[in-house]
């Protein structure tokens, strides 16, 4: 029967199927990696803004105000890699931003790289990237960012999560669509970063506003997938909110500030495609994710309760009806062929997310792919309807 | 600057989301069919072997309280109605294939209820034979749901117990009649043994008439 919210939930299903399969015929354009060696050994400065980072920082060098030991590890590393050239640089506690922007003045060389300090590098990440600044244009080159070892549950789900959106980003990256240069190792051209003025201060994504301004001044960035950075995610449900409300607030704010770049031709696939759909992407999938839990799962939950309740919860004659009375004319062939159409099309985004991002499949695949088409819905959702709820009534939030 | 073009891939994968719709509504719609031609035969053999039935009964040739054990159409007339039930949330309430297969489908429901109060009568048998008169306009009638689920749970219990679903919107003369006969004046209603009970039941009520049955 066609309702209303039987079309609302069909024009939800043809987005999302057109996203995949849009993703999909972009990937046909990727072309394959040649692997690029490294000809000269330029000089780069890597930026590692700390904020009571103790106990992670002697693994990965700015204090940001931290009141913690941060400073002393810091300078007790700077002891034992005498030879490194390492130099902290302290001040007052004043965001990601400011940090990055005190290290890009006393930055020396050519790159610049930021790096967070709970993120691990693999020893050649600079010899694999640095070689494909080919062009002046170029203004950032990302390795993969992938999770280590995800641990429980959550680890897991983000991991997941974490390779899907590395597969997007490569595949953004061929339409020149990138929206975001991540904190963990990034590598910019200097001179670049310097003539846009730098970081933003007081952004919630720094790293993101950065994006969309060196996307407005038509700069190029390279997603590769030769080279990883290892971050830690977080472990815990609160900790996870609290980030997520972070970076999608900073992707709505930072989406509003560069609105005008929405629809505009001379951005190219980033101006059609990608500013609209930051624009509007968290309050179509929070509105989406409403509709659809509502009409498929709490409205069906509900009646199907409120029947039960009407027989005293004795549903072991229903059981039996149905398994003997069970009929294939029984099933609704359209929504069957519909979703079939998508898992399949789902099962082809994870078999190249694995093969873009080189992971094998594993018993993190199958426990977390899994976890992430289940949940990740859920707690994102639940994520941004966080960041509506503090942008209506005002909240003001510190990185 | 990178020069920068809008690349042509949304039309291409506009048009194979598209296609891709366009074929499950198609495929929706060739099953819809074929369950309809299924119910439908399904109606008409039923009805057929109802008029073989009374064919020999008016011969003499079966005695029909010899088949009273053994049921000519037992419960394959209930699984009709599930299916046709299924076609109704597929389709619509308000398909006009479904109030076709729905119409003839209460008259044979008419056919099998007259059929066992006459094996009621003359060969004493006790099959509780109960009329379940509803619409399926919430306005009407807001407990109908409720109370049609509450009686398929009970029929699903007792096999002995026969219910009649009436739509008592469909049109259908004969239910008319049955309609002013029982004096249903509200909705839902169930004749339980030919006594009409008025208002919802619920299954405290249903079991309670039961075991007085």
């Amino acid at each position: 029967m066609i309702t209303t919210i039987a079309i609302i939930i069909w024009a939800i299903y043809f987005v999302f199927m057109y996203f995949v399969i849009f993703w999909l015929l972009t990937f046909i354009e990727v072309e394959p990696e040649i692997k690029k060696n490294i000809m000269e050994y330029p000089d780069v400065t890597i930026a590692i803004p700390a904020y009571n980072e103790e106990k992670t920082i002697a693994k990965t060098i700015l204090n940001d105000g931290s009141n913690d030991n941060t400073a002393e590890i810091v300078k007790e590393q700077i002891k034992i890699y005498k030879e490194s050239n390492i130099i902290l640089i302290n001040q007052k506690n004043g965001g990601k931003g400011k940090a990055l922007n005190a290290a890009l003045k006393k930055a020396k060389g050519k790159y610049f790289v930021s790096l967070d300090a709970d993120s691990f590098v693999r020893k050649d990440a600079l010899k694999v990237i640095l070689p494909y600044f080919i062009d002046e244009n170029i203004a950032a080159v990302l390795p993969l960012l992938k999770i280590k070892k995800p641990n429980n549950l959550l680890e897991k789900i983000q991991w997941a999560e974490y390779m899907v959106n590395l597969f997007y980003k490569r595949l953004m990256a061929i339409l020149d669509c990138i929206q975001v240069t991540p904190g963990p190792f990034s590598v910019y051209k200097k001179s670049i970063l310097q003539k846009i003025g730098g970081y933003a201060e007081d952004n919630l994504t720094e790293d993101m506003e950065l994006t969309l301004r060196l996307q407005k001044y038509h700069y190029k960035i390279i997603q590769v997938n030769d080279t990883e950075v290892y971050t830690v995610p977080p472990k815990t449900i609160k900790a996870f909110f609290k980030q997520r409300n972070r970076w999608y607030k900073g992707t709505l704010i930072n989406a509003y500030k560069y609105k005008n770049m929405a629809f505009k031709k001379e951005y190219g696939d980033f101006g059609i495609i990608q500013m609209p759909r930051l624009l509007v992407e968290g309050f179509l999938a929070v509105s989406a994710f409403f509709i659809v839990s509502y009409t498929t799962i709490i409205r069906p939950l509900y009646y199907k309760l409120h029947n039960y309740s009407l027989i005293n919860f004795d549903i072991i004659p229903l059981m039996s009806k149905w398994f003997s009375n069970f009929s294939l004319l029984d099933l609704d062939y359209m929504n069957l062929f519909l979703s079939f159409a998508m898992t399949l099309i789902v099962f082809v985004l994870i078999y190249y997310a694995h093969k873009q991002t080189k992971e094998k499949f594993s018993l993190n695949s199958l426990i977390g792919i899994p976890l992430y088409i289940l949940f990740y819905s859920i707690l994102a959702s639940l994520a941004l309807l966080s960041v509506y709820l503090d942008l209506i009534i005002r909240k003001k939030q510190k990185w | 600057m990178v020069e920068r073009k809008v690349k042509g891939r949304y039309l291409v994968a506009f048009l194979l989301t598209a296609s891709i719709f366009v074929l499950g509504i198609f495929l929706g719609m060739i099953m819809s069919d074929y369950k309809t031609t299924k119910i439908y035969n399904s109606e008409r053999d039923l009805m057929s072997t109802f008029l073989v039935h009374n064919l020999q009964t008016d011969l003499l040739i079966t005695d029909p309280c010899g088949l009273s054990n053994n049921s000519l159409v037992s419960q394959e007339i209930f699984k009709v109605g599930d299916r046709l039930s299924a076609l109704e949330n597929d389709l619509g309430k308000k398909d006009p294939q479904v109030i076709s297969l729905k119409k003839y489908y209460t008259l044979l429901e008419i056919k099998d209820y007259l059929y066992y109060k006459n094996l009621n009568e003359k060969c004493k048998t006790n099959f509780v034979l109960n009329l379940f008169f509803y619409s399926n306009d919430p306005k009407k009638c807001e407990k109908c749901e409720d109370q049609g689920f509450v009686l398929s749970y009970v029929r699903l219990k007792n096999q002995n117990i026969r219910t009649y679903s009436f739509d008592v919107d469909l049109g259908v003369s004969i239910l008319d009649y049955l309609v002013k006969h029982y004096n249903i004046t509200e909705l839902p209603s169930v004749v339980f043994n030919e006594k009409t009970h008025k208002g919802f039941l619920d299954r405290a009520d249903v079991e309670e008439m039961l075991n007085e049955h």
